[in-house]
């Protein structure tokens, strides 16, 4: 329960942070950082997968509402959950990591960029992929992809580094 | 069947996914097509609300320079509407050529130093004879006349405040017209004499004090403040009238300083006048 508070406050701290501060941001025109996906690379290791999911869908649903972006967020947001464990453990064996949530500390530094990522690659080539479905541009879509993945990436390692 | 129930509760977290997944994309391409669902309406009531709160801060963070523009605007509203009742005035009277442009022009500035409660209080401003400030140009805030610039330097100016004994700036009474002399001798911070009204003058509590305009330091019009009390002066010849000004001077902050374009002229006419008397 208190560790559901503590993750709900999280959760709402990081989609007011996106709605307000990040979704105005367009650094050389293509780099927009989605640093609200930082709550679902940091859950616990042994998180159950189906309460990932839903923490992902509503947050992902409260990005979108603050965006005017229905779905986008919350079908990225999904997978990023659903495909998470198996991204971690590309890096992170069980051996290493039992409990507890992936960090800086927990995992190594570079396990931990590694993972870092890769999730956030994941989860920005399906954002963007939904976002700019239609402009059928290939060069600017993977330029937005990996402007805005090393921005985010940046944010994450950012925030880890303050917090270790 | 249990080898189904079994399926399922293995790999319970797919069919989850695939779920949520599916409400995702409902989503979108719903909102493509159709924007009136009734969730999002309402969720978009208080975003919309917080968002209005949002822009709101945006909006006082940015009042300053609105004022600003306005206060502009409206001292350059008050000069062009003086210069054209004059034309309308001067019409009535003789078919004279309508003057093309008006000769005063203003500069923005801060006050960054200021007092009220000495007997010669002074002003001074951020911007001196680099910006175009001289000598004898008046200072008005966006409510009222301020006072006149006494001393200049490259960046900064002096200004004889309005609360100082040596103060005196060209006045009339709005309604009737007579005219006198704005003086202050001490004491209360906003309430300063307008000397020299003759003993005959209509004078009533709440007459608008303006600028004359007989001196080349203030446009004619300003506003300078509205009359509190009167009386008669002690030698009985005149009106003793206060007169509560419209700016407080004692929480000054962005005024401006009026540049006269003619002023070296009007001077030189003043000097050569008093020059032919002696």
């Amino acid at each position: 329960m208190r560790d559901n508070i503590i993750r709900a406050v999280k959760m709402l701290v990081l989609v007011a942070v996106q709605a307000f501060l990040l979704n105005n941001m367009n650094l050389f025109g293509y780099a927009t950082p989605y640093l609200y996906i930082y709550l679902i690379l940091c859950m616990e290791v042994d998180e159950s997968p189906n309460k990932a999911m839903l923490w992902a869908f509503a947050m992902g649903l409260l990005v979108d509402i603050f965006s005017d972006t229905p779905g986008i967020n919350a079908a990225s947001s999904v997978m990023l959950a659903f495909v998470r464990p198996v991204v971690l453990r590309l890096y992170v064996s069980r051996e290493s990591l039992e409990h507890g949530s992936p960090s800086l500390r927990t995992t190594g530094v570079g396990a931990f960029i590694k993972y870092a990522a890769t999730a956030v690659l994941l989860h920005h080539t399906m954002l963007v992929l939904l976002c700019y479905f239609d402009m059928g541009n290939a060069v600017d879509i993977v330029l937005r992809i990996v402007a805005s993945s090393a921005f985010t990436l940046a944010l994450v390692l950012m925030i880890e580094n303050i917090r270790k | 069947m249990r080898n189904l129930i079994a399926f399922l509760a293995r790999y319970n977290h797919w069919l989850l996914f695939i779920i949520l997944e599916l409400v995702s994309f409902w989503l979108l391409f719903r909102f493509n097509s159709y924007q009136g669902s009734v969730f999002f309406t309402s969720a978009n009531r208080v975003v919309g609300s917080i968002y209005g709160l949002a822009s709101s801060v945006n909006d006082y963070l940015g009042l300053r320079t609105a004022n600003e523009a306005l206060f502009d605007r409206n001292l350059e509203l008050v000069i062009e509407n003086e210069r054209l009742r004059s034309v309308i005035d001067s019409l009535g009277m003789e078919s004279s050529a309508v003057p093309s442009d008006t000769s005063f022009v203003t500069i923005g500035a801060k006050v960054v130093n200021n007092s009220v409660n000495r007997l010669d209080n002074y002003i001074t401003i951020d911007k001196g004879r680099a910006d175009g400030v001289e000598a004898d140009m008046g200072i008005v805030s966006p409510v009222g006349v301020v006072g006149i610039v006494c001393m200049v330097s490259a960046h900064h100016a002096l200004a004889i405040s309005v609360l100082n004994s040596n103060s005196s700036v060209s006045c009339k009474l709005e309604r009737s017209g007579y005219f006198g002399n704005l003086k202050w001798n001490g004491g209360d911070s906003r309430t300063a004499q307008l000397t020299d009204i003759p003993r005959h003058a209509e004078v009533n509590v709440g007459d608008t004090v303006v600028t004359s305009g007989y001196s080349s330091v203030f446009p004619e019009g300003l506003m300078v403040g509205t009359v509190s009390s009167h009386g008669f002066s002690p030698d009985g010849l005149t009106c003793a009238i206060d007169v509560r000004l419209s700016s407080d001077m004692a929480k000054l902050n962005m005024v401006r300083v009026i540049r006269n374009k003619h002023a070296a002229e009007h001077v030189m006419l003043s000097d050569s006048l008093k020059r032919h008397r002696q």
